[in-house]
């Protein structure tokens, strides 16, 4: 019944509708109605005097009721156990199973040989909210019990078994923080994302390097230097020189650029180059910018790396976040300054996943199903476009494919730079996305436009020329 | 926009700036071709031979901007048709923005002497009407349908209702496009003389420029001439009586630096006052695309609820928000400049007024609203 292209036409057409939309518990039941709700376009709202409607809106009922009736619980088999532990604030989990720990919890290494899983204080409300995990709290004789050789554990006898209001409160004691991290981290856990903290590059790079022998401290130190002399021969070095003869060269032409009747006394030969010398206004963007803050003090830190969801993530090595979330509660903090961002995108990972179109990748991918079904508008259109791209000269292609290029890195980024803005406020939760964007396309974002089309003035929008 | 209206809007808004380029004006210069000698020596005497000729810009005359009753406007029929034309500055004070109420006008006494074609608004007009035409006929076939589906259809109806779809087939597939007239040029040849003429002196519209755009035109690049001098147009546009009492984040001075940065590259920027922002960016013009962003200078302190209406204002209408801080100068540095401008004398005011503006500097920032449920895969 719902055709595929009508899901990517509202999601390309509206991002604030949607999320409303009313879930059909139909698709459970995978059954197949012979009455279908017209099109759009001619809908009928008003009752018609036929049933056909209220048929449709009692089975979807009818669906979620018996969605709901099927008994919930699991296989004592797989029944995971956590133990609280009050000095470390953190659950133990002695035999974990399940499909959880693709992205929760850190291994543990206890007494003698005895393996397990650390889950920090926000993975362990998640999951025993979720009804996934059984939280104990721990005693004297748990300790005793991991410190010794014994197999077996009478949790139930020895431990008393934790609310989930006591967890919270044992959990979220310390810092009001965390039960803000613990609203996004279970919107997003549940929503399917992979989360985990975020640490920050220094810390990674410490905890890489374990063993701190001397060879190794003097390789070390050599590689520094090193890296630091390749830095200033081959990057600071010519970057100042440029600068310098840029600025010299500027300066001059400023002089004379910038008095009042250099337009009647100059002949301009291009709208190009007039555009040219009108940049007049510095610009800044967080990666580009050379007066990086020395301190990070900043309130606004990322807090989460996010991935969607993938079969093979590994917790050791992960790989490139998705997407990095820092957390704001609109009680403690205003709208973060120009400084703070910047610090923010200076700390996040550059994405290097080229923005797709929704519609383009879907098509493909629905094209299997839809084959048989008559073609929707939108298709044809689709269809249509496609045959006009593939009718043009070589040339014509690829600035086709620049233009758009350069229209996708405005709308989503120019340099992939990115942080979403989790924005709380009295447990009401929005996400926001910033990403930095440069309209005069430098670095990074001018090599991706010469990849395609070199040597064009690819921050002028629109300089006059009629091309055929 | 149909094939014919876009050459045509091609050619009327040729150039992105109400300037004419000296390659326009004396022919454009000859072809390079590097392994021919003879045209390097032909293109340097062409090249040459341009630059003794006189400037275009200053042989021509540049379009009148007075300043009346607290704004700037321009009130020549062709000066307002070349600063919207070129560039799509100002707007008509008696039209949504193209100052098109004259010709309207001049279309209303040409049809009523019965030798008029369509105006684009008699376009639209007629394309609603028969699209409202079309929409009756579907709500009656709709009803005929419903009368189906609850088994009360009679052969009546069922003959009614085949001659209905056949009807809307038709509809459907006819060319809904409706010739307008010929462009304004040709009409007035057409038109009788005498006729046109009374118009053109009894025209009542003006075009009203904003202060960012009379600024761009008249300090960056001096396309227009104005009764006053540069230093006095700063000081009105600023709203100051004097120079020294410009603060650091003056509105003026802020909007100005944004306008002038985005218009340096050439994008088509107009008042954002709409959706609630400062500027809009066209990519080419109003008639050729939507405009594709929305600007917004931070102030000092914006609260959650500004940001986040905002947002939902700008994506409402499918436009990119982009958020533009723009850092200041300290209140000292910018005193001296502000001195140093009132102190040096007519010919360095746009100099010493580029070396305050210069001070500041643009931080651009997407900012978009993000939901988990669509952002997975």
């Amino acid at each position: 019944m719902e055709n595929p292209d009508d899901v990517i036409d509202v999601r390309l057409d509206n991002d604030d509708e949607v999320e409303d939309e009313v879930q059909d518990w139909k698709i459970l039941k995978n059954s197949r109605n012979s009455e279908i709700i017209p099109k759009r376009g001619e809908k009928d709202f008003e009752p018609d005097g036929t049933n056909v409607q209220a048929k449709l809106i009692d089975d979807s009922r009818e669906a979620m009721f018996e969605a709901l009736e099927t008994p919930r619980g699991y296989f004592s088999k797989n029944r995971l156990t956590a133990v609280w532990m009050k000095d470390e604030k953190k659950a133990l989990v002695l035999h974990p199973r399940g499909n959880y720990f693709k992205d929760m919890g850190a291994a543990a290494k206890i007494g003698n040989n005895r393996h397990g899983v650390w889950l920090n204080e926000i993975e362990t409300v998640y999951l025993c909210e979720r009804g996934s995990l059984l939280v104990y709290l721990g005693n004297s004789s748990f300790v005793e019990y991991l410190e010794s050789d014994a197999t077996d554990f009478d949790y139930q006898g020895e431990l008393m078994a934790l609310t989930l209001s006591h967890l919270y409160a044992l959990a979220f004691c310390e810092s009001p923080d965390l039960l803000d991290q613990y609203h996004v981290y279970a919107l997003l856990k549940r929503n399917g994302y992979l989360i985990q903290r975020y640490t920050p590059k220094e810390e990674k790079e410490i905890q890489q390097s374990s063993s701190p022998t001397l060879t190794h401290n003097i390789t070390n130190v050599l590689a520094k230097s090193y890296s630091v002399l390749k830095q200033l021969f081959f990057n600071i070095a010519p970057c100042i020189i440029k600068q310098h003869l840029l600025a010299f060269y500027i300066s001059s032409r400023y002089e004379s650029l910038w008095t009042d009747f250099y337009y009647q006394k100059h002949h301009i030969l291009s709208y190009t180059s007039l555009f040219r010398q009108l940049r007049l206004i510095p610009s800044y963007s967080a990666s580009n910018c050379h007066l990086q803050s020395a301190e990070n003090t900043s309130p606004y830190q990322i807090s989460y790396n996010i991935w969607k969801p993938m079969p093979n993530f590994s917790k050791k090595n992960p790989p490139k976040p998705d997407f990095q979330v820092c957390i704001v509660n609109t009680n403690k903090i205003s709208f973060p300054k120009v400084e703070d961002i910047r610090c923010l995108l200076s700390n996040a990972e550059i994405s290097d996943s080229d923005y797709e179109r929704p519609g383009e990748t879907k098509n493909t991918k629905a094209k299997g199903k839809s084959t048989a079904q008559t073609q929707t508008k939108k298709q044809m259109r689709e269809q249509r476009r496609k045959d006009r791209f593939n009718k043009l000269s070589e040339y014509s292609q690829k600035k086709t494919i620049y233009l758009r290029k350069r229209d996708d890195m405005l709308k989503h980024g120019t340099s992939g730079k990115s942080v979403l803005l989790a924005v709380l406020q009295d447990g009401v939760l929005n996400f926001m996305n910033l990403s930095e964007v440069d309209f005069t396309f430098r670095d990074s974002s001018r090599i991706k436009l010469d990849n395609i089309l070199p040597k064009r003035p690819h921050e002028i929008m629109w300089h006059g020329a009629i091309e055929s | 926009m149909g094939k014919r209206n876009r050459i045509e809007n091609e050619l009327k808004h040729k150039n992105p700036l109400p300037f004419v380029i000296s390659t326009d004006y004396y022919g454009s210069l000859p072809e390079l071709y590097p392994h021919n000698p003879i045209s390097w020596a032909y293109f340097l005497y062409k090249y040459i031979s341009l630059h003794a000729k006189p400037v275009p810009q200053s042989i021509l005359p540049l379009p009148q901007v007075d300043f009346k009753d607290g704004m700037f406007v321009v009130e020549d029929e062709d000066d307002m048709h070349r600063l919207f034309n070129e560039g799509f500055f100002g707007k008509g004070h008696l039209s949504r923005s193209e100052p098109t109420w004259n010709s309207i006008q001049q279309q209303k006494l040409l049809s009523s002497q019965g030798e008029a074609l369509m105006s684009i608004e008699e376009v639209t007009r007629a394309r609603r009407e028969e699209r409202d035409r079309f929409k009756e006929l579907r709500t009656r076939f709709q009803a005929l349908e419903l009368k189906e589906r609850q088994g009360i259809l009679t052969a009546d109806d069922i003959n009614e209702k085949e001659a209905l779809r056949l009807k809307l087939d038709e509809f459907r597939s006819r060319d809904s496009r409706i010739i307008s007239g010929p462009s304004k040029e040709t009409e007035l040849q057409g038109a009788d003389e005498n006729a046109s003429k009374a118009l053109r002196t009894s025209s009542k519209e003006y075009l009203q420029l904003q202060a960012t755009e009379v600024f761009f035109l008249r300090y960056a690049l001096h396309t227009v001439d104005i009764d006053m001098t540069l230093l006095e147009l700063f000081k009105k546009c600023a709203g100051v009586s004097s120079v020294a009492s410009i603060e650091p984040r003056n509105n003026f001075v802020l909007e100005y630096v944004v306008y002038h940065h985005y218009r340096s590259l050439g994008w088509c920027v107009r008042s954002g006052i709409k959706f609630g922002s400062n500027f809009l960016l066209y990519k080419r013009g109003l008639p050729f695309s939507h405009a594709e962003h929305a600007i917004y200078i931070m102030p000092e302190e914006v609260s959650w609820p500004t940001i986040s209406a905002l947002s939902r204002v700008v994506s409402g209408v499918k436009k990119n928000l982009v958020l533009v801080f723009v850092e200041t100068p300290c209140q000292e540095v910018l005193d001296n400049l502000l001195h140093t401008l009132e102190r040096m004398g007519n010919d360095h005011y746009k100099k010493n007024l580029s070396n305050i503006f210069k001070q500041y500097r643009v931080n651009e920032l997407i900012y978009r609203r993000w939901i988990p449920g669509r952002n997975r895969d």
